[in-house]
């Protein structure tokens, strides 16, 4: 079904004790394509968790926008252990058209040091012409990491791509998120870490083929910090938010932000906040949205007494369905909104949930 | 124990940042939100030790570096040269590792702001690790001694976890405790005994294209302000069933 390839020696099998061939020995071996100096390379971040690793929606992301760019074949680079490899076809359906998988038998969490010289290497034999990664937690330490190794530039946080004549032109939000910043790399790879949900997953060709080649690394000596203890080990990244409800200074009291939770519960939508609530001490930093806090592009946001600062604007700008109450009709919240309700926020919510009483007490009835 | 504290300084978010669509520097600056958990932290776990302080900027940075000595460092190096001036995070990180190789070798561990509130690529603490070839801890929120060993709290991809310190390692924070502390007449009265070392191109020994604009591998081609906006409805609430319709019909899947 799929083609692979192994330059490390002539058996067609399973190398499933894992590689004890060293890198170097295994670059001279390899043949394949040695005048290629062009190809897009995106970094695939996995969820290991029981069986098959998770792609995470960010890595899928990249691979269909490096398609879409449409003028170099894109390589995608994935670290793990035997179970990696079934998890090609869907690289290959986004638009990977050849998987590197990088393996060792002792590879499953993520090990800087190990993985940045692992990326290294694929990148040094590979030659691409740009090296792209999610801006995550992991994604930004391996791209900084690799960027300091190979001496070339990095941009951060990026949320516009566009190529010229293999000249990557890389726009990210600045200063606060009231600028932007177009950005050009001097040097190869040009590397760039992009911002989950900037680009849509387009063009899935399911049954699309690839090419697998093996990259078996030996792990890298370097101390990285030990854990005090084990925590459950949990999706790297969870699922991707549809409804958010997030509330701003605008909210007012604690019992507006209570009707707020009780909203966001009924709606099954999360709730989030802006900066100032986590300053109160309200909320958690966890679920803050903007430039401090997390990036996200729901389908429906609805911004409570949210005063739209461009440092919040930076995180949910890209939300399908922009809803902003506010009863401050100058608020730069509304200049971005689908739908602007001037009014304020305790009496929107009051009235929202006794309309959402309303709704269970038909829906109960007709049911009955 | 001896800290070594990379901070930076930016100007104030809260306030406006455009002068007619352009980037202004001319508003106040403060020193880094995030710096200042590093500082509280550096002070925090000081002890017997010593706390140095670094900063990286144009001669007025020294007011980043007049507040962490107020509160808690006891000598501060201001890299500052014009030569220095248009770095991006690689030359930035090649700029402070060859100072602390060259006048702080020895220490315990490194702290910093996970994110500058300015430019924000929050590239900076890794970078800086792996110039220096040390570990690295992003993106810590809290950090102790507890039973002779110094334990970071980390929370990376959302989860949480205790982390033992490796000897000197790097530990960016992105949150803290007891955030802009006033200092006292005292500390106020202490900090104009403490030294503030001057360093430039020269004293590193780098060239100058190792450094600055020339010593970056990325250069800015535009800038632009953002621009967010959408076309929109607008409602009063006191059209209350309308208003509350749409919002309900939008959550269901309606698209506007």
């Amino acid at each position: 079904m799929k083609e692979e390839s192994c330059s490390t020696c002539p058996s067609k099998s399973a190398c499933a004790g894992g590689c004890e061939r060293s890198d170097a020995e295994m670059a001279e071996m390899y043949d394949l394509d040695a005048d290629t100096t062009e190809g897009h390379m995106v970094w695939v971040e996995l969820e290991h968790g029981e069986g098959v690793p998770k792609v995470s929606e960010v890595s899928l992301e990249l691979l269909s926008k490096a398609k879409r760019f449409g003028d170099q074949r894109v390589i995608a680079v994935a670290f793990g252990r035997e179970s990696v490899r079934e998890i090609a076809p869907v690289l290959y359906s986004h638009g990977a058209d050849t998987v590197y998988h990088v393996r060792n038998p002792s590879l499953i969490d993520f090990h800087l040091p190990t993985f940045a010289h692992g990326l290294t290497t694929v990148v040094e034999r590979v030659r691409p012409n740009t090296l792209l990664m999610g801006a995550t937690d992991l994604g930004m330490e391996l791209a900084a990491t690799v960027a300091w190794q190979l001496k070339v530039g990095l941009t951060a946080d990026c949320t516009g791509l566009d190529i010229e004549r293999g000249v990557l032109r890389m726009t990210r939000p600045t200063f606060g998120g009231n600028l932007m910043a177009t950005i050009v790399s001097e040097g190869r790879p040009q590397m760039a870490t992009v911002r989950p949900g900037a680009f849509p997953v387009e063009e899935i060709e399911e049954g699309r083929r690839g090419t697998l080649i093996n990259w078996p690394i030996k792990m890298v000596e370097g101390t990285v910090a030990e854990q005090v203890s084990d925590v459950d080990v949990q999706d790297c990244a969870s699922e991707p938010t549809e409804l958010i409800i997030s509330v701003g200074a605008g909210i007012g009291n604690l019992r507006n932000l209570e009707l707020a939770k009780e909203a966001a519960e009924r709606l099954g939508a999360e709730l989030a906040c802006s900066r100032s609530v986590v300053e109160k001490g309200w909320m958690e930093q966890t679920s803050q949205i903007g430039q401090t806090g997390r990036s996200v592009s729901p389908r429906v946001y609805l911004a409570l007494g949210v005063s739209g600062a461009a440092q919040h604007q930076v995180g949910m700008s890209r939300s399908k369905n922009i809803i902003a109450v506010n009863n401050d009709p100058e608020a730069n919240i509304h200049q971005i909104a689908n739908v602007s309700i001037i009014g304020d926020v305790g009496e929107f919510l009051k009235r929202l949930l006794e309309r959402l009483d309303r709704l269970d007490r038909a829906n109960g009835a007709s049911e009955a | 124990m001896r800290i070594l504290l990379m901070v930076k300084q930016v100007p104030d978010t809260n306030t406006n940042l455009l002068d007619e669509s352009k980037f202004s520097r001319k508003g106040p600056m403060v020193l880094n939100p995030q710096c200042e958990y590093a500082l509280d932290a550096a002070a925090a776990l000081k002890g017997d030790g010593r706390v140095v302080a670094f900063t990286m900027g144009p001669s007025k940075a020294r007011h980043a570096l007049f507040r962490c000595l107020e509160l808690g460092a006891d000598l501060a190096y201001h890299l500052c040269d014009s030569d220095f001036a248009g770095s991006d995070v690689w030359a930035t990180a090649n700029t402070l590792s060859k100072a602390i190789m060259e006048f702080e070798p020895e220490f315990d561990i490194i702290l910093c702001g996970g994110h500058a509130a300015d430019a924000e690529t929050g590239l900076l603490p890794t970078m800086l690790a792996a110039a220096l070839g040390i570990p690295v801890i992003n993106r810590c929120r809290g950090i102790r001694y507890e039973g002779g060993s110094l334990i970071a709290n980390r929370e990376r991809n959302g989860i949480p976890s205790e982390l033992i310190v490796p000897s000197k390692s790097l530990v960016s924070m992105i949150q803290g405790s007891n955030v802009h502390r006033l200092p006292s007449l005292k500390d106020l009265q202490d900090a104009r005994a403490k030294q503030i070392k001057t360093l430039d191109r020269g004293s590193l020994g780098l060239r100058k294209d190792e450094c600055g604009a020339s010593g970056s591998f990325t250069k800015v081609d535009a800038v632009f302000a953002a621009d967010h906006s959408r076309e929109g409805i607008e409602l009063v609430l006191d059209d209350t069933d309308t208003a509350l319709d749409l919002v309900i019909d939008v959550f269901q899947g309606d698209e506007r």
